[in-house]
């Protein structure tokens, strides 16, 4: 996961931008990177951009849904929850076998 | 007052700052410093433990912020009703627009960077899930996320200029 603060000199806005996209990746932060954003967010200029980026975020919701909506997007269950059920009942299938065989033994 | 509330107490209105910057909301800050009080409240702690205090209200105002999105779609759709009926047609106007341009940038948006954007925002998933199911890295999502993001933004800048050029306009007129 690439840090915030990576570009040369991003605006307040940009980082702004840059840490609502890191806090929404799914990745916890490190107590380090909590510490950053915190320091980060210290300054006046970039506690008005943060405020204008959160606010932004929920003038998108409305927007995404209708988004979704026209372009058939189908609401799924993320790859590693989706494959979780399959490999279980593979592995529970194998285990049946497994104690059938030695059952029958 | 135990020791510990007695220290909360003390440090409530920086606890309040804290969260306050991060959540830009008075009344959200108010409500998880109380979730805060009452989460440590029987551990029985003390001065020692100021810095668990301050790293739980954080938290739980990372954790807000993340589940915001939920809150805020009950929160539209409870209230949608409401919003018609006491807004003004000027008001109503500019948020129709604000929702079209918004609609059109993101109709305007590279394919996958649009999809991307709807499966974090629609479906909730996680970059990494997102960045497996398109066969690309997480760090490319992320950029996806944020050109999105500046996209937005972006259009919410030039509106905001138009709608102030065309009020000034007015007043030279009628002055």
């Amino acid at each position: 996961m690439s840090a915030p603060h990576e570009s040369p000199t991003p605006s307040p806005s940009d980082q702004a931008i840059a840490w609502h996209v890191r806090l929404h990746s799914g990745v916890p932060m490190e107590e380090a990177e909590q510490e950053r954003f915190l320091a980060w967010l210290g300054e006046p200029a970039h506690q008005t951009a943060w405020e204008e980026t959160l606010q932004l975020s929920e003038q998108l919701e409305q927007p995404a849904h209708i988004l979704a909506s026209e372009f058939s997007h189908i609401t799924s269950t993320p790859p590693s929850r989706a494959g979780q059920p399959t490999w279980m009942a593979v592995a529970a299938l194998l285990l049946c076998c497994v104690v059938i065989y030695c059952l029958l033994r | 007052m135990d020791g510990f509330t007695r220290v909360f107490v003390r440090e409530r209105q920086r606890i309040v700052h804290l969260v306050r910057r991060i959540v830009g909301c008075d009344s959200t800050a108010e409500d998880i410093v109380q979730d805060t009080y009452l989460r440590l409240t029987d551990r029985h702690l003390g001065e020692a433990d100021l810095s668990l205090v301050f790293r739980t209200a954080q938290n739980l105002a990372l954790d807000h912020l993340r589940s915001r999105r939920v809150r805020h779609e009950h929160a539209r759709q409870a209230s949608h009703d409401t919003d018609v009926s006491s807004a003004s047609p000027e008001q109503m106007a500019d948020s129709r627009a604000r929702l079209e341009g918004l609609l059109q940038t993101l109709r305007g948006l590279p394919p996958r960077t649009r999809r991307v954007f709807l499966m974090q925002r629609i479906d909730g998933w996680t970059y990494p899930q997102i960045g497996q199911a398109l066969g690309v890295s997480t760090s490319t999502v992320e950029k996806e996320m944020m050109l999105a993001m500046h996209r937005c933004r972006d259009f919410l800048r030039r509106q905001a200029q138009a709608e102030s050029t065309a009020v000034a306009g007015e007043r030279y007129t009628l002055t």
